[in-house]
């Protein structure tokens, strides 16, 4: 009861945060992106409150040390300096409170993990600008953007004429107003423009669909584009640490590294790979004192299944399946063995934009036994209100 | 035979060329009507990269075209009254665009995360 409490009270915060920030959330590219991805690279800020139904609690924060120089200087947003500091983005800093089941303070911990390979940051990537400008759709909304600028030019002797057709075409370009409610001269000059250009894709489609919004199918065309980025490869290598809540000694060092790259894009589904190796020290138990003697090899690969919205593409449900194998280096404890399998499950629901709900099942098939740990993750693109503000 | 194809293009060289006509001042669609200022179509990117291209409009020629890929400024050295301005592009961040001398639709102009299409008429 006390854990759901607290659950409500963590996402009221966000929530209300959001209410007041963000009356409307637009379709960023960056909310296309899996909650899979997002946990294994934030790209802003992302608040985490993990495994709140067990014994041992973690309210983790992660950012990147661009998010917190942007936060502070907001000149660093402007193009050439982004892309300057743009390897500083592949670095992500970790700190987390470890809390017990009385939510007292149980040890901290913190990490540091970096992206070797990350070709999904499309915000630097020039290969993206140029698929998009490449793309033969692309060329035709560009075509008809410059021949009706070019036709309205014509009108500079009937003022009116020309404001009247150019409140049209802005209202059209900026998707407030559809193909069929624009006058029959600017409907007649976009046909006309697009047989004397060629643009035979465009007639058919105004043909087919008279409701034509060139907005939306921009948009449509850039987040296709997108999606096409978010399945490329991202590798990340890590290390952590958690110290002792009475000493500030480490109790435990993980050095890590994941994979993940998308295998398979449909419409409204995608199949993401996902790798992780982890070598754990630990303190070895059996021997007096505090030390990091026990060493633990983990290797989990797993597909991630992910469920998109048919028009927004944005992810709304996950589930990954994976196995894990662990293995023992050190001297090994009263009837533990130095190999053991599991079978990982891990559902992610989005509920709001930036908050997904992951929930963990872990089965060990040699002993049946099931581990469930439920977590909250909220990714915050601050930087994009930021630069809004700065904008203005 | 080659004789005769001589003769013809003898011939044909000696008739008198084509007058052409004389380029008058009414022919120039571009003609300067108003007052002719410069205007500067300032570009930004943020949080991300771009490319924009703005083409300047004169009673249906084009009279300049020219590109940008990172934060800066397009020069078109003279602009009238009824010019119009296309700008095409695509930013991966937010792209905020500002024209010097008044506009239908005014600037700055944001854009963010799409692809840039937008005209404005000089006022």
């Amino acid at each position: 009861m006390k854990q759901l409490l607290l659950l409500f009270i963590f996402i009221n915060i966000i929530v209300t945060n959001y209410a007041q920030t963000k009356p409307n959330l637009p379709l960023s590219a960056d909310s296309l992106a899996t909650g899979n991805y997002k946990d294994v690279l934030a790209s802003f800020f992302q608040l985490a409150f993990n495994k709140f139904t067990s014994k041992e609690k973690e309210l983790k924060f992660t950012s990147n040390p661009f998010a917190v120089m942007a936060k502070l200087d907001t000149g660093l947003l402007r193009s050439a300096q982004y892309y300057k500091y743009r390897h500083l983005r592949d670095l992500n800093f970790s700190f987390s409170a470890k809390l017990d089941s009385s939510y007292r303070f149980n040890g901290f911990s913190s990490g540091l993990k970096y992206a070797l390979i990350n070709r999904r940051d499309e915000t630097v990537s020039r290969a993206f600008i140029q698929n998009i400008l490449d793309d033969s759709r692309v060329k035709v909304i560009i075509t008809l953007n410059q021949a009706l600028d070019q036709f309205i030019s014509t009108l500079g002797n009937d003022t009116a004429t020309q404001n009247r057709i150019q409140k049209q075409k802005v209202g059209f370009t900026r998707g407030t107003m559809t193909y069929n409610q624009l006058d029959e001269t600017l409907r007649k000059k976009i046909i006309q423009i697009a047989k004397d250009s060629n643009l035979v894709s465009l007639e058919q489609t105004i043909e087919a669909n008279p409701q034509f919004n060139l907005k939306k199918t921009a948009a449509d065309i850039y987040d296709e584009i997108k999606t096409k980025i978010n399945n490329k490869s991202l590798w990340t290598v890590g290390i952590s640490d958690t110290t002792y809540n009475d000493h500030f000694i480490f109790s435990n060092i993980v050095l890590s590294s994941e994979f993940v790259k998308g295998i398979d894009t449909m419409k409204s589904k995608d199949i993401e790979l996902n790798l992780k190796a982890a070598v754990q020290l630990l303190d070895d138990s059996l021997k007096a004192g505090r030390d990091l003697k026990r060493s633990i090899f983990s290797f989990e690969p797993g597909f991630n299944f992910v469920w998109k919205t048919k028009n927004t593409l944005k992810s709304f449900f996950e589930f990954k399946l994976s196995g894990s194998y662990y293995h023992t280096f050190s001297t090994l404890y009263n009837a533990e063995k130095r190999d053991s399998l599991t079978l990982n499950g891990t559902i992610r629901i989005r509920i709001y934009d930036d908050i997904w709900i992951p929930l963990e099942i872990k089965y060990d098939p040699r002993s049946g036994n099931v581990f469930g740990f439920l977590n909250v993750r909220a990714n915050f693109t601050a930087l994009g209100k930021m630069a809004k503000a700065f904008a203005n | 035979m080659a004789k005769s194809i001589k003769k013809t293009v003898a011939k044909a060289e000696k008739k008198k060329p084509v007058a052409r006509p004389k380029i008058k001042k009414s022919f120039l669609v571009a003609l300067p009507k108003g007052i002719a200022v410069s205007a500067t179509v300032n570009v930004v990117f943020k949080s991300g990269i771009g490319q924009v291209t703005a083409v300047l409009f004169r009673n249906g020629v084009l009279i300049n075209m020219q590109s940008i890929s990172t934060d800066g400024n397009i020069q078109f050295s003279q602009v009238q009254s009824h010019d119009s301005i296309s700008i095409n592009g695509v930013c991966s961040g937010d792209a905020v665009i500002t024209i010097s001398v008044p506009t239908n639709p005014g600037t700055p102009d944001t854009f963010s995360k799409e692809i840039i299409v937008a005209g404005y008429i000089i006022l």
